[in-house]
């Protein structure tokens, strides 16, 4: 696993617990520390779609050992 | 048929299939006694709202699955999902003030933002000003929830 794969797994994980996080918070009526809370939902989300995307490329990019060169 | 054309035909069947799943959310799916209690103060109240959106936001899904599926719409789950959220955390937000909207003195976030922003006079002319400021305030987010659902690419 690289450290760009763990980074973009540890946003998506932090991403679903700040959303569900903030659930009880709206149920309380607690309406700043939602929206604040939820305000880096998207952000952990978009960083750990960057994350997914960097993995996707550099592995994608890496030639394999086993491919003799011309 | 291009990318934005289809994103506006999006829009436009799920701000359809979420404003006629409303009416009937809001109205038909909603038991009486979560209508009575889901402004008061507490536990209680807070559970007799959060009934009325699970229902609410349950009819909806139900109309949203049905467009996408009958209007091949392709909507993404996470988008719809989101869209869904939206529009429950704002109608339960708009609901916890229901029969509260001629109180004076501290009241809900939404009361008292109408009153910030010059309603107070109606409200306290008029007793349909409050529900009135509720459906306006439910149609907007609908269409912010329509868009959420309809926008990204595809």
């Amino acid at each position: 696993m690289t450290f760009d794969l763990l980074a973009a797994r540890v946003c998506g994980a932090a991403a679903l617990a700040a959303g569900a996080s903030s659930i009880p918070l709206a149920f309380a009526e607690r309406w700043l520390a939602f929206a604040l809370l939820l305000w880096a939902v998207p952000v952990l989300l978009f960083l750990a779609d960057r994350g997914h995307r960097i993995h996707t490329r550099t592995t994608v990019a890496q030639p394999r050992k086993d491919t003799p060169s011309a | 048929m291009t990318n934005s054309t289809s994103r506006a035909a999006q829009f436009a069947a799920v701000y359809a299939a979420l404003t006629a799943s409303h009416e009937v959310g809001d109205y038909w799916s909603q038991q009486d006694r979560d209508a009575v209690a889901k402004g008061g103060p507490g536990l209680e109240g807070r559970l007799a709202c959060a009934r009325h959106v699970a229902s609410y936001t349950a009819t909806q899904a139900i109309a949203l699955a049905a467009a996408d599926r009958g209007l091949r719409l392709g909507l993404g789950w996470r988008r719809t999902a989101a869209a869904l959220a939206v529009s429950a955390v704002t109608h339960y937000a708009a609901d916890r003030s229901g029969g509260r909207w001629r109180e004076a003195g501290p009241s809900t976030a939404l009361v008292r933002f109408a009153r910030r922003t010059g309603h107070t006079g109606w409200l306290e002319r008029d007793p349909g000003a409050g529900p009135l400021l509720d459906q306006a305030w439910h149609r907007g987010w609908i269409a912010i929830a329509a868009a959420v659902a309809a926008g990204g690419g595809r």
